[in-house]
């Protein structure tokens, strides 16, 4: 069995600016409505748990290895389990892409500091699944 | 190229270099994907942009990423019909 991982990384300043900028009206493109309710604090949408929160969409996605379509942001919920950790629910045509790509269960991780965010995730390929790096067609089959 | 279309091209183009100072023109047929001028984010917030620009707005699970892949793309898709 093999695993895809993906990565990200988001500036919290960048985040922020997009908030000053727009208020919630672009994250409420970015964002389900749970997770604008999980990432708002007293003085509104927080910029580092949104950033948290994209860079783990991304990450995510990049699990896919999809070229061709735009990251389904609202298809890809990052909630908070019973310990904490960030759990990942995947609808629409992220769970699409995802039962194309015959992912096993998501694993994710997320970090932040003052200046960015960072997300990790992690996918098993089911069995049956030829990895792209041996396949014919793959990066190592030209 | 229609007046329209013109203006809303420099409109974007304008927005692009503000993203990327270290630029100063935008080839029409530069990778914006490639090189970094666009990401996943960075598209999300020129669709929201685009609708309130345009009052026309677009589902993003109907576009690719080569819709934005070039200023001539993004000028094919999304404002010669205008």
């Amino acid at each position: 069995m093999r695993d895809r991982i993906g990565v990200d990384i988001v500036s919290v300043a960048r985040v922020q600016a997009l908030l000053d900028l727009h208020g919630s009206e672009l994250a409420r493109r970015l964002l389900t409505e749970r997770e604008l309710r999980d990432s708002t604090g007293a003085q509104g949408l927080l910029a580092h748990s949104v950033a948290g929160r994209i860079a783990a969409k991304e990450a995510v996605f990049k699990l896919f290895h999809e070229g061709t379509a735009l990251l389904p942001w609202m298809h890809i919920a990052v909630v908070r389990g019973p310990s904490g950790a960030p759990l990942v629910r995947l609808t629409g045509r992220a769970l699409t892409l995802a039962e194309a790509s015959r992912l096993g269960p998501v694993s994710l991780s997320t970090s932040h500091d003052e200046g960015y965010a960072i997300a990790f995730a992690t996918a098993a390929l089911m069995s049956g699944t030829t990895p792209e790096s041996v396949r014919p067609d793959g990066p190592s089959g030209g | 190229v229609p007046d329209d279309t013109g203006k809303a091209l420099e409109t974007v183009t304008q927005w692009l270099l503000q993203r990327r100072p270290e630029l100063t023109h935008i080839p029409p047929d530069l990778d914006l994907i490639e090189n970094r001028v666009l990401d996943s984010l960075s598209l999300m917030e020129f669709l929201f942009l685009l609708e309130q620009e345009t009052g026309t707005s677009h589902d993003p699970e109907s576009l690719e990423v080569d819709d934005f892949r070039t200023l001539r793309n993004i000028e094919k898709r999304f404002l010669a019909t205008r």
